[in-house]
């Protein structure tokens, strides 16, 4: 029990003889709660030839953080919960780093019907990372939380009913959950963020496209930058505040929800909208009704034009515009 | 034979212990006594549905948690004072154990049974076959399914079906959506349809099919909030 648990992916021999894999502290079993053990281990993995340039993370056993760092290490601290020793050695962390700059961290269970069943909630296994900055992040989770940071190379977050967390990343960015909560702060590159039945929220996000939905969930959006903007959901309300690029488009559409859209307009914006109420705040020598919609321009039609397009099919709309 | 005589040993014959002549005898009996015949089927009846019932296993861990709490018990003993084990032995909170009243259980059970023969051994059954009681729902027996192990295994399969129930949902939701479209619209609407379920069929199951999933439900959002049935992928991949 007292030794480390860490399986390295020793059979991918060559990809292995390169990077150095060292564990950095004897793995600390302790009595945490009543009934409970977690063991505690580190281990550091250096790269040797090619940078890491990408890290796969799967854990469906508990807690995933990221963290982006200036060194070129991968740095991977393991917290494992069971209620006993025997529990504890069926926990297993799997290392795989290949040669080629990738690095594939996942953890599983033993199995077998000799061993003694434990339920999923009586154990897990939380994964502390810190990674190269430079290293695109591809993590999924089931109930755990998964969350990254300072992270420049953007990645994939897949979680099922876990949240996810992101915050000052760049690079391209794909997040997808079925009931965890999404919170996306300080991102800069394209984002594509969806749920099914759980909220989004949107914090300081520049980039070429942003893509976001949710089902039956809501969208919230604060210093929104992005230039083209497409947010949607079955029944939620969809809350933005925005800047508008020039040539840009926004579209914000739902179903059931009710849309709220601020707006900090930089030249010229073409509006139109639909839905059950329609306020664009505009005086009403602005405003034309054609073929169910309303539309308006705002500034001088010469000027470069971004398009705006929002729609609920049950819901109010409403559109304030700041100068 | 009287059926005196042949219901003490009903249960016997059902349960196949009389041999030879006494269970020609027993079964020519009733052959011709409709009261003893119908007590013997219920009697088979009741020992049917008792059978039926599911072999019920402990929650795992349930074990684990009771000797875990068994030795909290024993440490706590061990450090009271000697005259308050032996005082605690005669104490009536000393007598209800879980053991007791397990056996307390089995008695009662065992003395309503015996109360229930006793009660119609010397009388004339109705005629009407016995009502039993409804069986309580119980859960599936327990497998290895409860094992962590298990649970993970499952993970991907759970959480595709969470997809595919929020697909279908949109599927409905399109469909209202799709009266108001044109034919050539409805037509396009359809075939892309076809085409993402489609994709769901022939992916593995896992990542690729629940990212198969994902596109169909966005385009369905699409189509379902404005009418958007030209399949724009926005990003490439959702």
């Amino acid at each position: 029990m007292k030794f480390v648990l860490l399986t390295l992916g020793l059979l991918a021999a060559p990809a292995l003889a390169e990077p150095a894999t060292k564990p950095a502290t004897k793995p600390a079993t302790k009595p945490a709660t009543k009934g409970e053990i977690v063991e505690r281990s580190r281990v550091e993995i250096q790269p040797a030839g090619h940078a890491f340039t990408n890290l796969t993370v799967d854990n469906p056993l508990g807690d995933v953080h990221v963290e982006g760092y200036d060194g070129n290490a991968v740095m991977i601290e393991t917290h494992k919960h069971a209620p006993d020793d025997d529990t504890l050695d069926r926990l297993r962390v799997s290392l795989v780093p290949s040669a080629d700059g990738s690095v594939r961290i996942s953890t599983l269970v033993d199995s077998g019907k000799e061993l003694k069943q434990v339920a999923r909630s009586a154990v897990r296994i939380d994964l502390v990372i810190r990674a190269p900055r430079k290293a695109r992040i591809d993590a999924a989770t089931s109930a755990g939380k998964l969350s990254i940071e300072n992270l420049d190379a953007g990645g994939e977050l897949d979680s099922a009913s876990g949240s996810i967390s992101v915050k000052n990343v760049s690079g391209e960015l794909l997040t997808h959950s079925v009931s965890g909560a999404t919170s996306l702060v300080q991102v800069f590159g394209s984002v594509d963020a969806a749920t099914l039945s759980s909220d989004v929220d949107l914090d300081s996000i520049n980039g070429e496209k942003l893509v976001a939905s949710a089902n039956k969930g809501r969208i919230a959006g604060r210093r929104v930058m992005s230039r083209d903007i497409e947010l949607t959901t079955t029944e939620g309300k969809i809350v933005l505040e925005a800047e508008t690029a020039l040539h840009g488009h926004l579209v914000v559409s739902s179903l059931h929800g009710d849309i709220d859209v601020h707006l900090r307009r930089h030249g010229a914006v073409n509006v139109r909208a639909r839905g059950g109420k329609v306020d664009l705040g505009q005086p009403a020598n602005l405003i034309e009704h054609t073929a169910g919609w309303t539309v308006a321009t705002l500034g001088r039609s010469s000027d470069p034009m971004a398009s705006i397009e929002l729609m609920s099919k049950y819901g109010a709309v409403s559109l304030a515009v700041i100068q | 034979m009287t059926c005196d005589d042949v219901r003490p040993q009903l249960t016997a014959y059902l349960d196949g212990e009389l041999e030879g002549d006494r269970g020609s005898a027993v079964r020519g009996h009733l052959r011709g006594c409709a009261a003893c015949r119908t007590a013997s089927n219920d009697e088979a009846a009741l020992r049917d549905g008792l059978r039926a019932l599911p072999t019920l296993d402990a929650p795992s861990g349930m074990w684990a948690k009771i000797q875990t709490q068994l030795a909290d018990a024993e440490i706590a003993d061990s450090e009271k004072p000697r005259w308050r084990r032996v005082l605690a032995r005669w104490s009536p909170q000393h007598w209800v154990t879980p053991r007791l009243a397990l056996a307390s259980g089995a008695l009662a059970v065992i003395f309503c049974v015996s109360a229930w023969r006793y009660t119609h051994r010397d009388h004339e059954l109705p005629q009407t076959a016995l009502v039993l009681p409804q069986l309580p729902t119980l859960p599936a027996p327990a497998t290895n399914n409860g094992d962590v192990a298990t649970e993970i295994a499952a993970l991907p399969k759970t959480t595709s079906d969470s997809y595919a129930a929020a697909a279908d949902e949109l599927v409905k939701l399109a469909t209202e959506s799709r009266a108001s479209w044109s034919d050539s619209q409805q037509k396009q609407f359809d075939a892309k349809v076809a085409e993402l379920q489609h994709d769901i069929a022939t992916a593995d199951e896992g990542r690729p099919r629940q990212r198969a999933y994902r596109t169909l439900i966005r385009y369905l959002q699409r189509a379902a909030t404005r009418d958007e049935v030209a399949f724009a992928d926005t990003r490439g991949t959702p």
